[in-house]
């Protein structure tokens, strides 16, 4: 039988998120609540899963990363690692949106998501386990009523439902940013 | 509320940073404004001597955020002259919600961010030495600062 | 002695790069991404800009880099990478990047000081001697700095408001010029006379410096030109700023040299490209006999090569950093 080891990583916004499958299973994971400075904790926490769980570098068939939105800086921490991982072992990379993820934690009970920010949210709607339309940012302090804001997190179900994820390569994967910078040109 | 003061030189604009720092309390923001050369970092200069910083005060502009914890309280110096609006780049909570003493001078290109508590001061340019400084408290805390020195 | 190849990655502001450095004075290979066309449609850097196009770019510059030089990862000695001063978000791209590298291939993680990475570019052209003098210049830091060997320093004199490069780009505004502001005050300059009277910083025997004056000076005196009504000669004006700014630089070297009595002086950061500046200097160190180090134009700027040059030292005395390393927009000398 043929094993494939995928990292998963997410650090789209206070928390830092790795974990391991093994096929689709979920082998471990670690999550790093409100963490203030993602890029101090999160190669080491890759470092740990993989050592802990006997996983050589090489070992790793693919890699899975959230390319937000979210924080921006949270993102880029992320992305860079996973990208960085991929083109160096020569592994397929694969992309998926901390919407989506929220949607799928949740089983898609709901059919709008949000996922907030420190100024506002971020929503989308979903059917048949799809966005429909597209990722909006919405600047407010209060959540509307038809948003579910998840807060499960529920790794299993990530690399059972393979189709999900967007295949990428490396050199193209980039955070989602949706918010507009309002630069003005001189 | 606001309130105008001339300042017809450097000494001038610190004497009014002075008095200011003299009302201070933990977590104050003081926002600055106004053209190069204005006198921003020279009023920070004022309020750091006040605070008994022995640093020297420089400016912030390529470096963002600087940071002084050798005086009364911790200070803060910001210069987002090479921000612009809605720039994400810094979360601003982690220095406003805190103790110290924030100084942001071209605040105007962060608003967004900024709390609705705080200082700011304007400054024009009239000639070389003379500034008017326009000064207006958001909030009871600057409101009750504002009339206890001007 | 075993060869030492340091792969080098810096991102401390606009700039991407990354190079293969062997012993600390050998460039096997350079890739620079620069961003300067972006910023300059904005009058100057805007750093989450700047994150962002460092994200986009990390991989191309490495990808560049390793087909370009054939050299493969696995027989470098270490990687290093700037870890201060500089923008926060730009420099968590390059530190990230290493990290993956260093743990990937087992080789240990070298953080660097970007300003140190200044004096180190002048590695890559001669032997660096001690005890030497370094004049650092550039947009953050303008310093005296005493070394009396490699990786000591004593801090002279600094600035004490504005940095010499800041001044040049803020003068560059004032006179409405695109971003970068040093270099096209400089192309200005060259068609220009010092026509113009302006306040002359810090006149006295302090080693510290003081271009907040001479900025006001220009300001003050643009605000009264126009409401003259008269014509502002920009060339002139720009003339009249960088040789005053630049002869105040050199006076305190001077100042500097007499005090230290060193016969050797370096010279660092992005305003080290400064014809004017490197002329003067030149000058100066002929007059006392003194063996000048200056930076290859192609090192003046912020570029990965200095990085791997600064790395050497610190990979000979094993100091080395782990995977937690976090940025440090804010790093000195110190």
């Amino acid at each position: 039988m043929i094993m494939m080891f995928t990292l998963f990583i997410d650090t789209h916004f206070k928390d830092v998120i790795i974990s391991l499958y093994k096929n689709e299973n979920l082998l471990d994971f670690i999550i790093e609540k409100n963490v203030n400075t993602t890029s101090q904790v999160t190669m080491p926490i890759i470092e740990k899963i993989l050592e802990r769980n006997n996983c050589n570098k090489k070992d790793l068939n693919r890699i899975v990363v959230c390319i937000g939105p979210g924080s921006f800086t949270g993102v880029r921490v992320g992305v860079t690692i996973a990208k960085l991982l991929s083109y160096l072992l020569n592994i397929p990379i694969y992309t998926i949106t901390s919407l989506e993820l929220a949607a799928l934690y949740d089983n898609y009970n709901h059919e709008e998501y949000g996922i907030i920010e420190n100024n506002g949210l971020f929503k989308a709607k979903f059917k048949n386990k799809k966005i429909i339309g597209s990722i909006q940012y919405e600047k407010t302090q209060n959540i509307p009523e038809n948003i579910f804001i998840n807060s499960n997190i529920v790794l299993s179900k990530l690399l059972v439902n393979f189709s999900i994820l967007k295949k990428s390569s490396s050199f193209l994967v980039n955070p989602l940013y949706i918010k507009e910078l309002n630069i003005n040109k001189k | 509320m606001n309130f105008k003061i001339t300042s017809k030189s450097v000494e001038d604009t610190m004497e009014l940073a002075q008095n200011i720092e003299s009302e201070k309390f933990p977590g104050m923001i003081i926002c600055l404004d106004g053209e190069l050369g204005s006198g921003k970092t020279v009023f920070v200069k004022g309020f750091a001597q006040a605070l008994g910083i022995k640093d020297t005060i420089t400016s912030p502009t390529f470096n963002l955020i600087k940071e002084y914890d050798d005086g009364e309280a911790k200070l803060y110096h910001m210069d987002v002259y090479r921000l612009e609006e809605n720039d994400q780049s810094i979360d601003f909570s982690e220095y406003f919600d805190g103790e110290a003493i924030s100084i942001i001078e071209w605040s105007d290109l962060i608003s967004e961010s900024l709390p609705n508590e705080r200082l700011e001061i304007k400054f024009k340019i009239v000639d070389e030495n003379v500034r008017i400084l326009k000064i207006t408290p958001y909030g009871k805390k600057y409101e009750d600062l504002c009339e206890a020195i001007l | 002695m075993k060869d030492i190849f340091i792969l080098a990655i810096e991102s401390s502001c606009d700039e991407t790069s990354m190079a293969i450095v062997k012993n600390g004075n050998e460039v096997i290979g350079l890739s620079t991404n620069t961003q300067i066309p972006i910023h300059e449609l904005y009058g100057g850097v805007v750093p989450e800009l700047a994150s962002r196009m460092h994200t986009e770019n990390v991989l191309y510059v490495l990808d560049d880099l390793l087909k370009k030089t054939n050299f493969k990862l696995e027989n470098i000695d270490a990687v290093a990478v700037t870890c201060g001063p500089g923008l926060t978000g730009s420099l968590l791209i390059g530190i990230e990047a290493a990290k993956v590298i260093s743990y990937l291939y087992n080789k240990p993680l070298i953080a660097v000081n970007h300003i140190i990475g200044h004096i180190y570019a002048n590695a890559l052209t001669k032997k660096l001697n001690f005890p030497a003098l370094a004049l650092i210049v550039s947009g953050g830091h303008t310093n005296l700095v005493y070394m009396k060997d490699n990786y000591k320093f004593e801090i002279l004199g600094g600035t004490l408001d504005d940095a010499i490069g800041e001044a040049f780009d803020k003068v560059a505004r004032v006179l409405d010029l695109k971003y970068p502001g040093g270099p096209n005050i400089e192309k200005l300059a060259k068609n220009g006379k010092t026509t113009y009277k302006l306040p002359i910083p810090m006149n006295n025997q302090s080693m510290d410096f003081s271009f907040s004056g001479l900025k006001s000076g220009i300001i003050n005196l643009v605000h009264n030109e126009i409401q003259r009504g008269n014509e502002i000669n920009k060339e002139d004006l720009a003339c009249s700023f960088q040789n005053i700014a630049v002869d105040e630089v050199v006076r305190k070297l001077e100042i500097a040299i007499n005090k230290t009595k060193v016969s050797n002086v370096i010279v660092a950061g992005g305003v080290s490209a400064n014809t004017y500046l490197r002329d003067k200097i030149t000058e100066l160190t002929k007059k006392y006999n003194i063996n000048l180090g200056i930076p290859d134009l192609n090192y003046c700027t912020d570029n990965a090569a200095m990085i791997g040059a600064a790395a050497y030292y610190l990979y000979l005395k094993k100091d080395f950093s782990d995977l937690n390393l976090q940025p440090q927009p804010n790093k000195s000398l110190n």
